[in-house]
């Protein structure tokens, strides 16, 4: 499974949800919703703005961890 | 033509169409009022003045007189079909306002769909029986057939179920794309 990052990196920048949403254009809700990883899914348009915002990789966003059966 | 104008054309049409029904209800109602309180109407109406109210013999084969048994049955008949469409009506309307308020997707439209593809199921059983029984033993008549016609509309609604629900999953999953 993917795991999101998000909120690592916010701590790691000193940056709230909000001034983050407001930098990239989108909503609270749905930046939220990535935080938490109820998201199903982020655009690379999306994806590359928060990259630009928080000046990081995507990789250091999004983690892949193996599922146990 | 633009969008709009063709949605508020269908929206005119289908209340027409219900409102038909309403119609049809309202004379069966009046008709099985009058019924019950002179059962010898029809026998006067269309045995001796025919439909134009001028001293007529009515042909063979047009309304003849019918007994009051087989009045009540198509009367129940013809008014449960009559229910029966002005809610199928009801329910296109309600789809067609939700496609108006770009909500096509977001509603219960599958739900609705699947309500259509019943209600015209039933319309569909409703119309499997016939049985008309005349004043004269000659006139009675017994029939059994099924109307496909019917039955495909019913699989049509049944389809766009399925259409619109996975529209409706799709709809949901986009929402989760941040």
């Amino acid at each position: 499974m993917i795991r999101v990052e998000l909120d690592v990196m916010l701590a790691r920048r000193k940056m709230k949800l909000k001034d983050l949403a407001a930098e990239v254009g989108i909503s609270v809700t749905n930046l939220s919703l990535l935080k938490t990883g109820k998201a199903k899914g982020v655009r690379f348009e999306t994806l590359a703005a928060i990259c630009a915002s928080l000046d990081c990789q995507p990789g250091d966003l999004l983690i892949f961890e193996k599922e146990e059966d | 033509m633009k969008r709009k104008d063709y949605l508020r054309l269908s929206g005119w049409v289908l209340q027409f169409m219900r409102g038909l029904c309403v119609i049809a209800l309202a004379f069966m109602l009046y008709d099985g009022i009058r019924h019950s309180i002179d059962p010898e109407y029809y026998f006067v109406r269309w045995e001796w003045y025919g439909l134009s109210g001028d001293m007529d013999f009515v042909e063979e084969g047009e309304y003849p007189p019918q007994t009051a048994a087989s009045y009540y049955f198509n009367w129940i008949q013809i008014s449960i079909q009559l229910v029966l469409m002005f809610l199928v009506w009801t329910q296109l309307i309600k789809v067609l306002n939700s496609v108006v308020s770009f909500e096509t997707f977001i509603s219960d439209n599958p739900i609705r769909f699947r309500k259509i593809g019943s209600l015209i199921l039933g319309i569909f059983f409703m119309d499997l029986f016939h049985f008309f029984d005349g004043m004269a033993s000659a006139d009675t008549e017994i029939q059994v057939g099924a109307n496909f016609s019917i039955l495909f509309f019913a699989l049509g609604a049944y389809v766009l179920a399925i259409v619109f629900e996975e529209g409706k999953r799709l709809a949901e999953e986009q929402k989760l794309i941040v």
